[in-house]
């Protein structure tokens, strides 16, 4: 066959368009996949100038409902077309991932900036199996009391700094007909709320023996916090525990702390937009970490950690490290930080909101221990069917015994297949 | 007659058939192929792979452990199995009882009035939304604080009875058994006008003449020539209430604890939630079997009734 003028033309055209496409300056593709609908604009914020700074273009996917996203994406992970990232949760959450190994390790990654001094490494602790690290943080909550400072100032409060000035400060939004505290079972999970910071508070080390199934549910440290917290239902301290919580669409709980219904919310620190969405001013809001119930106990606070992790069996597995690594830079931390009002990870990073830059210092300075959230601290086949007995517990509060036989005898199903 | 006209044929067509040349013996299975494969594919073998998985233990991760009929055994001896299982007796019967009757009810009193497309449309209206969306809706008719419901019982002096629809049992599954009459009347209403207007006139107008009227006509004359059509709705709505899920999982998620779960919930708390995937896939079993049954009287009847015209 004889290639005429044009023929050449046409192949010299053809290669030289082959010839861009395997070229760097190409942007690479790497699938985010993600059940947060409602940070997927953040996303694009912090992720849009990844294609400029390393190459890669970042196609997100946001899905609606978790558990959908969770079969999603356990059905693709072993499979090439696994996404390069995806969001996750840590601990025993992502354990069995780790087990199969379907997802990469990036402590490189981690090294990097941990080595610069910009990363605190204890913050991998969540996401460290037998000495690798598996994620980098998507984001850290710490598990603090909001509250209306409105509200706190007309009724003559002040934050709590001890146990008893708790209990003071709800009897006294009580007499004034504001609810104190706010609680639910909406959407489920919430319900694990209130049992991990009252056990926290009176006992952190059982707490930590209880998840990992080496204390039992039925032992006394485990009645007297049902009890405490029965006595304050009971009292009327806390909302109706079907107020919505914003799992479906509506955001009742927040709506009252704002109109000063409602004193407190005890909850992760990125309910703090909700808030100030529901129309409370922004220097309105403050937050403290819950007292113990105990002086003498070492200060601590529960922390939330949610990871990004990176599949395995990707084909984009090599470009998904580079984009972590631009996730974890100073540059892409401020804009994610600046997009949601999230304690920063990265030393260079500054907090947006004075409510966070005050609660990180105060951590940072007042030598706090960081505790696991208990949704991701024991097995999500004891966490899951535990907080449906926690919630038949808030809302028939006299069934304590009850609830914790059942606790323990699921939590005695799961340890006993662990052996 | 048919095994007549069968016998009568098949000479025929056994004399002709290998004349035929091979490609148009082939043709008529070309045609079907697609139709077939879709049906392999997307039906079949998850079927099979269900049935496979329900004998098996698989976290949806590691490879699936064969361990025969355990899944069965500790199904039929869990107690939120048989939980699930009585509340998806309650709504199937439910199911049947109230938007079965008020269909019927409604298509009988709107077939010949003034006005009556106005009122079908309607009661129709529910029919053309997702059970999704319903129970959305229904979320806020039902929510304890500020949902409608609560508002106006408050505001007419009876807050007493304002109670949390949604989160008191067994109250919650009688509201979403509300939800779902609201929604799935329409769909039994239209069923039953078609049926009513396929009725022939002529005993209904002789049993006029006699003076029946009123119940007395319905219950004499007409009931009896619909009785195809209530079987029918009757056997979709057994399969269609055994089924329901969307409009629980919107509404409650199953709870509190598990208390509102039917079978379809559990399957999927099972499967998706907790990722007990073949267990979750022995529940999906006992569920087809249940709604096959259902489904085979269902096809008989259509047919019988298709054959009768």
């Amino acid at each position: 066959m004889k290639l005429g003028k044009l023929g050449l033309r046409k192949l010299g055209l053809l290669a030289a368009s082959l010839a861009a496409l395997a070229s760097p300056a190409v942007a690479q593709t790497v699938d985010f996949y993600h059940d947060k609908g409602n940070w997927n604009d953040a996303y694009k914020t912090v992720l849009g100038p990844a294609k400029e700074a390393v190459g890669i273009d970042v196609n997100l996917v946001p899905y609606a409902d978790t558990s959908t996203y969770q079969a999603a994406v356990r059905a693709a992970l072993r499979t090439p077309s696994a996404p390069g990232v995806f969001a996750w949760w840590s601990g025993y959450r992502m354990k069995d991932l780790v087990d199969a190994k379907l997802v990469t390790d990036v402590g490189e990654v981690w090294k990097k900036y941990t080595d610069a001094g910009l990363v605190n490494p204890s913050l991998a602790s969540a996401f460290t199996f037998d000495g690798k690290i598996y994620g980098v943080p998507n984001l850290v909550a710490y598990w603090v009391v909001l509250y209306n400072k409105k509200t706190f100032a007309e009724n003559g409060l002040e934050p709590p700094k001890t146990w008893e000035e708790l209990e003071k400060v709800a009897a006294t939004l009580k007499e004034k007909g504001i609810t104190p505290f706010g609680q639910t079972i909406e959407g489920r999970w919430p319900s694990f709320i209130w049992f991990q910071e009252l056990l926290v508070r009176s006992n952190p080390e059982f707490y930590a023996r209880l998840m990992t199934g080496q204390a039992k549910y039925t032992d006394p440290e485990v009645t007297a916090v049902l009890k405490t917290w029965a006595d304050w239902i009971g009292k009327g301290y806390f909302t109706d525990p079907s107020i919505a919580f914003g799992t479906s669409g509506s955001n009742a709980m927040a709506g009252q702390l704002a109109q000063g219904k409602l004193g407190m919310i005890l909850v992760g620190t990125w309910y703090a937009n909700t808030i100030v969405q529901s129309g409370l001013d922004a220097k309105d809001l403050g937050a403290f970490i819950m007292p113990n119930e105990k002086a003498d106990l070492p200060k601590s606070v529960i922390f939330e950690a949610g990871p990004l992790l990176i599949a395995s069996a990707s084909a984009q597995k090599e470009d998904a490290l580079k984009l972590a690594d631009y996730w974890m830079s100073s540059k892409a931390q401020q804009a994610w930080v600046d997009a949601q009002d999230f304690p920063p990870i990265n030393k260079d990073v500054k907090a947006k909101s004075p409510l966070i830059a005050d609660l990180v210092k105060e951590i940072n300075d007042g030598g706090y221990t960081s505790i696991n959230r208990f949704w991701e601290a024991t097995p999500p086949q004891i966490a899951e069917a535990a907080v449906d007995e926690l919630g038949n517990f808030m809302l028939h509060p006299e069934t304590g015994p009850q609830v914790q036989q059942n606790l323990q005898a699921l939590a005695d199903k799961y340890w006993a297949t662990q052996q | 007659m048919t095994a007549t006209i069968d016998q009568n044929l098949a000479p025929a067509l056994r004399r002709r058939s290998p004349g035929r040349p091979l490609r148009q013996r082939i043709v008529p299975y070309l045609y079907v192929l697609p139709a077939a494969l879709f049906v392999v594919l997307f039906l079949l073998y998850p079927m099979v792979l269900t049935a496979w998985r329900s004998l098996t233990r698989f976290d949806g991760i590691s490879d699936p452990v064969y361990i025969g009929f355990e899944n069965f055994r500790t199904l039929f001896q869990d107690p939120y199995f048989l939980l699930s299982l009585r509340n998806t007796v309650i709504w199937t019967v439910a199911a049947v009882v109230f938007p079965v009757t008020l269909g019927l009810v409604f298509a009988l009193a709107f077939s010949r009035v003034r006005w009556g497309g106005f009122f079908k449309t309607v009661i129709y209206l529910p029919a053309t939304i997702s059970a999704a969306a319903a129970g959305i809706l229904f979320s806020f008719v039902f929510n304890y604080d500020n949902g409608v419901l609560n508002m106006i019982l408050r505001a007419i002096g009876l807050g007493d009875l304002a109670s949390r629809w949604l989160f008191d049992v067994p109250t919650n599954t009688f509201a979403m058994i509300a939800t779902y009459t609201w929604q799935q009347t329409g769909l039994n209403m239209m069923l039953f006008l078609v049926g009513l207007q396929g009725l022939p006139p002529e005993p209904i107008e002789a049993a006029k003449i006699e003076g029946c009227t009123g119940w007395g006509l319905v219950r004499r004359i007409i009931l009896p020539m619909l009785m195809p059509y209530v079987v029918i709705t009757t056997l979709l709505a057994i399969v269609n209430g055994f089924k329901v899920f969307d409009l629980i999982w919107v509404m409650t998620q199953g709870g509190p604890g598990r208390a509102s779960e039917t079978l379809a919930v559990t399957m999927y708390r099972e499967g998706f939630i907790l990722f007990n995937q073949g267990y979750s896939a022995s529940i999906a079993v006992v569920i087809s079997v249940v709604a096959l049954a259902f489904s085979y009287f269902y096809l008989r009847s259509v047919l019988e009734q298709e054959a009768r015209q």
